[in-house]
């Protein structure tokens, strides 16, 4: 709604009000991440979503129409929604996927949101100048003189509107049935949906919405906060609602001013955060993985063991011997033959800068694998943990996807292009292809390298792959995808097989269920078999 | 604590038991009063389950993994328990599907807390319907159900004991690697087909199809069987105690046995 000013009041004085204003309304709300209020020319109060720190911008003319307790309720709202909700852009989202059936779902989120925050303030905070916002604001359509009268009546607190035609006063009474105050995940969800019920079909977009409040869309948000966002979201549904929920996602911000870069090294006009951000959004499959894999720390043992010399024991000085080994005390002062002692000087035992070598892993993508878009893959999963750890040393990962044929990647530092690949799943049979895999490993000769093999042992060469990986230079660690297809009793002969004949110097790690991921250890324990769940 | 110790020099009367302003107890009562919350969290769940039933292919087993797995995330985003799930199967679940895949959905739910020594029991005859998937990957403890119309039993359970009291319909513990089955009544088709480990028991006869590509375990028929017992079977043990269909014995390579003249005797 465009507010026109009435009168207008010097700068400085409007100024000085409306900061002593807003300092009070943070006191009010203890303090809420909004820290500070500007004015600008746009007739309306909203929070700057796309600065580093959100600010409440208000507009000069709102600022000279309304009285001071209407203001203190207009600031108290707006920051009650970072206070108490939605209070991040995870629940904005998944409020908005919950609604996925709603013609106007980006009005009934904010709809809905401004009621559990109006509510907050009122019962639970005892904060009542948002009734005088209300009082002094136009009255609107029938979805806003149905909320005036729902305030009041559960407030007593009169909110500009108290009578209802008896089609509305059946909405209050659905309405009432609401708790909107229970802020359970389960019960947000359960509420928006309700709401969704009553309010949808009283939305006439026709109508201005009668509040100097903006609504506002996943698109308003910084990308890097989206990104963030949808981190989190990976991290608590499953990965076909996570492509439903960032399919939506991307629709809303693809209406704002994103282009799809046509090269992945970044097209014109674009910057590297709406770049990640979109491509994230663009194969939500991988990302839902990556964001997952997020959670696991993987120990890789260090190559490199260096430190200082120490005094290790005490032995009979030679003449040759550099006299700073020399030890006094012991050799009673003197320097004589057979008297004389020294220090024996020996390498500190501890590692030095941590060196990982690159890493190649080698995925098993065949049918009696999981299918990683139908359900969760701990192969997969598993995969995406160890190439973000050797990622995070410095280490580049090269990549084979085995199944009706080698995918072969060269190590390399494209994380996306590696997790891509990771992630592929070809359904086929299990045979690594051991020509390819020779010309691949030529390819990376004179390397040192860490080979880590997943797999579920259902591989039909299994022999030469043992035959094969005993010569291979560099360390291999074999991680056992244990039941995730149909079981098959061959799978675990072939994984004993490999036990048996491959070096002791052979890493095992088996893994049944998610928590056994961060059990997996490359390069740590040498002929030691590690039993998952 | 720098940013506490600031907060609470801003305003002291943070901390302060009479911070609570009485007129905001008053309200919250009158909030209380006027809101009559109806939400109940096992219709809501119901509600979800059955319009994700309706998109799925009952008859197919990817359809069932489908289903469990939901059942396994909404235990933990309801924080379910074993007295939710009673009621949601016995009360809630009844008013809103006829049966199918609901065992996979239950299964799923019950499937992280389950306990050893835990004993779930379904009356099977509240839903009208038949109710596939009870005991999918059954880890532990134990489940009793009463009623005739269960079918894909203990698929891929991997512990614990399963039993149902009243005749079952096929694929009773496909891919069963663990654990005990027992069938105090009639059972049908596929039975024990792919089973690497466990046991199955049949109190009465069984259909066609016994311990089919069996690579372990042991199923034991007490009553009749139907035809081709042990096809294609690897290893473990299948007992049939009454009558059964031809069985190849030169082509035997797991351990078959019938009861002949009161006792087991080996073909």
């Amino acid at each position: 709604m465009v507010v026109r000013p009435q009168v207008r009041q010097p700068d400085r004085k409007r100024s000085n009000r409306i900061q002593e204003l807003f300092k009070r309304a943070r006191k009010d709300l203890y303090y809420p991440p909004i820290l500070k209020i500007e004015l600008t020319e746009k007739q309306a109060v909203e929070v700057d979503l796309a600065a580093q720190k959100h600010k409440l911008l208000i507009g000069e003319g709102v600022a000279d129409q309304y009285t001071e307790e209407a203001l203190l309720g207009i600031f108290h709202h707006e920051l009650n929604h970072w206070a108490k909700h939605p209070y991040d852009l995870k629940t904005i989202i998944l409020e908005y996927s919950w609604l996925s059936d709603t013609a106007h779902k980006s009005e009934v989120r904010n709809f809905f949101d401004d009621v559990v925050v109006n509510l907050d303030l009122t019962i639970n905070k005892g904060l009542e100048e948002i009734a005088q916002t209300y009082r002094e604001l136009p009255l609107g359509d029938a979805a806003d003189r149905l909320l005036r009268a729902f305030y009041t009546r559960v407030s007593g607190i009169d909110f500009g509107f108290r009578e209802l035609d008896p089609d509305l006063e059946e909405k209050l009474s659905a309405l009432r049935a609401i708790d909107f105050l229970d802020l359970n995940r389960v019960r947000i969800k359960n509420n928006i949906r309700r709401f969704a019920e009553i309010i949808d079909p009283l939305i006439d977009l026709g109508d201005q919405i009668g509040l100097p409040f903006t609504f506002f869309n996943q698109g308003d948000f910084r990308k890097d906060e989206i990104i963030r966002a949808m981190e989190g979201i990976a991290r608590e549904v499953t990965p076909r609602e996570y492509q439903r929920i960032a399919a939506e996602v991307l629709e809303e911000i693809k209406g704002n001013t994103l282009k799809l870069p046509s090269q992945r090294s970044g097209g014109k006009g674009i910057t590297r955060g709406e770049e990640d951000l979109l491509q994230d959004l663009e194969k939500p499959d991988v990302s839902w993985y990556r964001s997952r894999a997020r959670r696991y720390s993987i120990f890789i043992e260090s190559l490199v063991r260096q430190g200082s010399l120490y005094p290790d024991q005490i032995m009979d000085f030679d003449l040759d011997d550099s006299i700073e080994t020399y030890n006094p005390v012991e050799s009673y002062g003197k320097v004589l033959p057979s008297l004389a002692k020294k220090h024996q000087l020996a390498e500190f035992e501890r590692y030095g800068e941590y060196s990982v070598p690159d890493a190649v892993i080698l995925m098993d993508s065949s049918g009696s694998m999981a299918n990683p878009e139908e359900v969760v893959s701990y192969g997969v999963l598993g995969a995406f943990a160890v190439a973000r750890n050797f990622f995070a040393l410095g280490a580049q990962v090269g990549v084979i996807n085995f199944s009706n044929s080698n995918l072969m990647l060269a190590p390399s530092r494209d994380r996306r292009t590696v997790y891509e690949l990771l992630k592929t799943y070809q359904g086929g049979g299990t045979t690594l292809h051991l020509s390819e895999l020779d010309q691949y490993m030529e390819s990376v000769s004179g390397e040192t390298i860490d080979y880590i093999l997943i797999t579920d042992a259902g591989i039909e060469n299994v022999d030469r792959v043992i035959d094969y990986f005993s010569h291979i230079q560099g360390r291999l660690t074999v991680i056992w995808i244990k039941g995730e297809g149909d079981f098959d009793e061959r799978f675990e002969e072939n994984y004993d097989r490999l036990i048996k004949h491959l070096p002791t110097s052979v890493t095992f790690a088996e893994v049944a269920r998610e928590q056994d991921i961060p059990r997996i250890a490359v390069g740590k324990m040498f002929g030691v078999r590690h039993e998952g769940n | 604590m720098r940013a506490i110790r600031d907060l609470l020099k801003k305003d002291p009367e943070l901390l302060k038991l009479n911070a609570v302003d009485a007129d905001i107890i008053k309200k919250r009562q009158r909030y209380e009063r006027i809101i009559e919350d109806n939400f109940d969290k096992l219709e809501d769940i119901a509600k979800e389950a059955q319009s994700l039933i309706m998109t799925l292919q009952h008859w197919r087993l990817e359809a069932g993994e489908k289903i469990f797995e939901f059942g396994k995330a909404i235990t933990a985003e309801y924080d379910l328990n074993i007295a939710d799930i009673d009621r949601l199967f016995s009360e809630v679940l009844p008013n809103y599907t006829r049966g199918p895949l609901l065992g996979f959905l239950i299964s799923g739910i019950y499937h992280e807390i389950i306990q050893e020594t835990d004993v779930l029991f379904f009356d099977l005859s509240k839903h009208v319907g038949a109710v596939s998937g009870f005991g999918f990957k059954h880890p532990r403890g134990k489940i009793e159900m009463l009623g005739n119309r269960a079918f894909f039993l203990g698929v891929k359970m991997s512990g614990g004991e399963v039993e149902l009291r009243g005749h079952a319909g096929s694929h009773i513990g496909k891919y069963l690697q663990g654990g005990k089955i027992a069938i105090k009544g009639n059972a049908r088709n596929w039975i024990g087909h792919h089973m690497h480990g466990g046991s199955i028991t049949i109190e009465g006869n069984a259909g066609d199809i016994i311990g089919k590509s069996m690579t372990g375990g042991e199923i034991t028929v007490k009553g009749n069987a139907g035809g081709w017992v042990g096809d294609d079977m690897r290893k473990g043990v299948i007992r049939v105690k009454g009558e059964c269909g031809p069985i190849d014995e030169s082509d035997v390579r797991g351990e078959i046995f019938r009861w002949v003249a009161g006792q087991w005797k080996r073909i």
